[in-house]
């Protein structure tokens, strides 16, 4: 009896400390302030637009995020046409003094042409609201707040033109014309948050 | 009798170095199956790592450390990187570099989701990541994200109580 209930609290233990934003949950911190490396200080109620909010939790140096990036420009800008509002965060606390700080968030932005807001979470806030674990790692909000797509950009992060998915494309799309989103949740390998 | 005993250290340090540290590419089928085949211990932990992953690189060490402090016979240590091709030699350097021995793996690139939900289906991506199976290969502890060996062995000493408590 006590071998039982010991393996039960193992369990439960490891499944709390993973608990991540379900999909039909509302935006978290939605007040919460971040700084802007345009100098602005945004919320995520700030950023959203009519028809919702694409968040990506990213940073400046996961070699994930660096082959993936170069999808960030064609997707915010599909999210401006389609009135979505769209947010890279770097969430990397334990890094935000060293290679995640603001001043290289900005030059890392301007390196790689951002032309998105990319803000930084401080003490890793929203990130831990949003029970999110990686980087990149993309949470799609519709019109009504509601999540309605999370997990990866597409099935290929090595190379742009391989891709088979576009998992994210799609959930963008089908959510600004409020459709049912086929493929609400993929995983992909990633670089854990540094909280 | 001395030329035998110079003929067998000869052997033994020809054979007990540079053979010891195999990484074989593999999908997760492939995975299973050849730990299934080699293995002889009643826990076995695989640590998913990459050398792209600065936690992982941290956290390798305190890895290292366990297959000194336990028993094969109790535990075997599996290294499982995600790295693409392109660092395969960095992979095996980095392990040899912190003195890993045995046999290893890296994963085949392509079908992530697949490979990430096969492997236990809470794990989100995040690297690394560790699973402790038993000896049929069963998960029985897992968590994502670096931590300190002393977790490691709390965790490990925890799940050998409970065998020898009568399982």
């Amino acid at each position: 009896m006590n071998r039982a209930l010991y393996i039960i609290i193992l369990f439960l233990c490891t499944l709390l400390s993973a608990r991540e934003l379900e999909i039909g949950e509302k935006i978290p911190g939605i007040d919460l302030l971040m700084k802007s490396i345009d100098g602005n200080d945004l919320t995520l109620k700030k950023l959203k637009k009519d028809n919702g909010l694409l968040v990506i939790f990213s940073c400046n140096t996961c070699p994930w995020v660096i082959r993936w990036q170069d999808r960030y420009n064609p997707l915010s800008e599909l999210c401006q046409k389609n009135e979505i509002g769209f947010v890279a965060i770097n969430s990397n606390a334990r890094l935000h003094d060293s290679v995640d700080s603001f001043d290289e968030m900005i030059y890392h932005a301007a390196v790689n042409d951002y032309k998105f807001p990319y803000t930084l979470d401080k003490n890793s806030k929203l990130a831990k609201l949003f029970g999110a674990m990686k980087t990149p790692h993309v949470y799609l909000f519709n019109k009504n707040d509601i999540l309605v797509y999370r997990g990866a950009i597409d099935d290929n992060a090595k190379d742009a033109n391989k891709v088979n998915k576009k998992y994210l494309e799609d959930a963008i799309i089908s959510s600004s014309k409020a459709e049912k989103i086929k493929v609400e949740t993929t995983k992909a390998l990633g670089c854990s948050i540094k909280f | 009798m001395k030329n035998i005993i110079i003929l067998l250290f000869v052997f033994f340090s020809l054979t007990c170095n540079k053979n010891d540290m195999i990484v074989s590419v593999v999908d997760i089928d492939g995975l299973y199956k050849s730990i299934k085949k080699n293995n002889k211990s009643s826990f076995i932990l695989i640590n998913i790592w990459s050398t792209y992953c600065l936690p992982c690189i941290e956290e390798i060490p305190y890895v290292v450390n366990l297959e000194n402090r336990y028993d094969r016979k109790l535990l075997d240590v599996i290294f499982l990187s995600t790295d693409w091709d392109e660092n395969s030699d960095d992979v095996n350097k980095f392990l040899i570099n912190n003195n890993v021995y045995g046999q290893h793996y890296r994963k085949i690139e392509g079908n992530d989701q697949e490979f990430i939900n096969k492997i236990c289906s809470d794990w989100t991506g995040a690297l690394p990541f560790t699973g402790i199976y038993d000896k049929n290969l069963k998960l029985i502890s897992y968590w994502e994200g670096k931590k300190e060996e002393r977790f490691f062995i709390n965790k490990i000493d925890s799940l050998v109580k409970i065998k020898e408590k009568g399982v």
